[in-house]
């Protein structure tokens, strides 16, 4: 397109003359170009930002889903869950509070709150707990404890950040590993690893 | 149906986003260029949203989701106002401003349609003052002279219409009010539109407009896309005539507005952008700059993946 300013009229002709570029059209070319990747590259961080805000906002991970019942956790994970409501009629669910993900291994966290104390089961198919659901606290103190006939769990009690002192009980069977984090008494905890390792036989 | 729906609303906002910081920052002026980046703006989300549906239908799926996608609104599922799901209420308030944008311009696209249906109204020969400004446009522009019809009408009206052979209609009205000159410039920016089939292809934005009338960036890049279409005209007109003061002059005239019109109201808006759109010409604002043809490839990739990337 040639550009309309009145000086660049050529009187011998009704059609204007081209007028010079402002800029070298090599240089203003290569600035275009770097422009498109720019604001390519512009969207998507701001894609990939606007992303991440439920997760910064929520503390839930990317790859973690918050499921509405037990029944979209199974149907998310694989992971069957049946026995957990039945046993843990003590300690409702919190809302929100039940997480699934599938990878690196299909697994479940259940948050829940009793008279006793803060109640979270987690159980995976095939392998560990992933960190997501499962994040490592540090320990100070581990024994075995035995849950059944051949079958032993691992007891720790481990330090919050915010100092609180917590249980978590994990244990491997044929399909998967469960873990329980509890913040009451440690029988409590005991008796209900128990009842859910006998109704996992 | 509704998450495709709210995919492809998604995809148009972020091609639209794309598309207009793009010719901002790049400084794009040429009403030519700047048309095509509005077009591909509007048809990635028309033609490239469903090919991705049908090509990688594993897009929608959990794994994809959460390892892939740059932006997925599935991530939003989890809150909720009031009961309703945040992605599924701000989905439905886009789709409702997206058919209002779309009702909006197609009623009076209908109307002025029908008012420049000659065939409805009294027919005159053309002026010799018409006349001669349509071929003295059609030499300028290197295209047969485009059909006239002239209606006897106080009202100034100027139009190009017809799908297949495009048809100049002008009011004894709009002679009687231009000067020569601004006839001219008139005439010769509506031999611009029936150079470059304008009507047909307002009719095929309208289309595109009405399949996805739900889907509000679509619409806006749609009105961008018109806009250039205008503005490519009123360039060719200046060229032809050799000022574009014809042109803003008779743009002016046409529009009314030198009758000093209410501020605020929706057509002192109008008003706004077509003294813009004037002034644009009148300071040679629109000067294509180097642009190079590697642009709009490289753009229309780079969306294309990062489309294919963000899913609903």
């Amino acid at each position: 397109m040639e550009p309309l300013l009145p000086q660049n009229r050529d009187p011998s002709s009704r059609a204007f003359r081209a007028a010079r570029p402002r800029l070298d059209s090599k240089t203003a070319k290569n600035g275009a170009g770097w422009t498109t990747l720019a604001v390519l590259a512009g969207m998507a961080i701001v894609l990939r930002a606007g992303d991440a805000i439920p997760g910064w906002i929520s503390g839930v991970p990317r790859g973690v889903h918050i499921c509405a019942s037990v029944e979209e956790a199974e149907r998310r994970t694989g992971v069957l869950l049946g026995n957990v409501r039945k046993d843990l009629t003590d300690y409702p669910f919190i809302a929100d509070g039940i997480r699934a993900t599938a990878r690196p291994i299909p697994a479940v966290a259940i948050a829940m709150q009793g008279g006793e104390g803060k109640l979270t089961f987690l159980r995976s198919h095939g392998g560990e707990i992933p960190v997501a659901l499962h994040p490592p606290l540090p320990s100070f103190h581990e024994i075995a404890v035995p849950l059944g006939p051949g079958l032993s769990a691992s007891l720790k009690a481990e330090r919050q950040s915010d100092g609180s002192v917590w249980q978590d009980l994990e244990w491997a069977d044929s399909t998967g590993r469960t873990a329980l984090r509890f913040n009451g008494r440690t029988v409590e905890l005991l008796r209900v690893a128990r009842q859910l390792a006998e109704d996992e036989r | 149906m509704g998450r495709r729906a709210a995919e492809t609303i998604l995809h148009g906002i972020v091609a639209a986003l794309v598309v207009m910081v793009l010719l901002r920052a790049g400084r794009i002026r040429a009403p030519e260029i700047r048309l095509r980046f509005w077009l591909l703006a509007m048809g990635l989300p028309l033609g490239g949203t469903p090919l991705f549906w049908l090509l990688a239908p594993w897009r929608l799926g959990d794994r994809f989701r959460d390892d892939w996608a740059l932006f997925s609104a599935s991530h939003f599922t989890p809150w909720a106002f009031h009961g309703v799901e945040l992605a599924k209420a701000s989905a439905l308030l886009l789709g409702l401003a997206g058919g209002a944008l779309f009702l909006r311009d197609v009623i009076p696209y209908v109307l002025d349609f029908r008012r420049g249906r000659a065939k409805h109204q009294a027919v005159t020969a053309p002026p010799p003052a018409l006349a001669s400004a349509a071929e003295r446009a059609a030499a300028a522009l290197s295209i047969p002279v485009a059909r006239l019809a002239v209606v006897t009408s106080k009202r100034s009206i100027l139009i190009c219409r017809g799908l297949r052979r495009p048809i100049i209609v002008a009011s004894t009205g709009l002679c009687a009010m231009l000067t020569p000159d601004e006839l001219e410039a008139a005439v010769a920016h509506e031999m611009t539109h029936a150079k470059h089939r304008d009507p047909a292809f307002g009719w095929g934005l309208m289309l595109v407009r009405g399949l996805c009338f739900f889907n509000p960036a679509v619409q806006l890049a749609a009105r961008a896309a018109a806009a250039e279409i205008e503005a490519r005209a009123d360039h060719s007109a200046a060229h032809v005539m050799g000022s574009a003061k014809a042109v803003t002059s008779s743009l002016r005239k046409l529009s009314g507005i030198d009758s000093a019109p209410a501020p605020g109201t929706w057509r002192g808006f109008r008003l706004a952008a077509i003294e813009e759109r004037g002034q644009a010409l009148l300071d040679g604002e629109r000067v294509a700059a180097a642009t190079s043809p590697w642009i709009l490839p490289t753009t229309a990739i780079g969306l294309g993946v990062i489309l294919f990337l963000t899913v609903a």
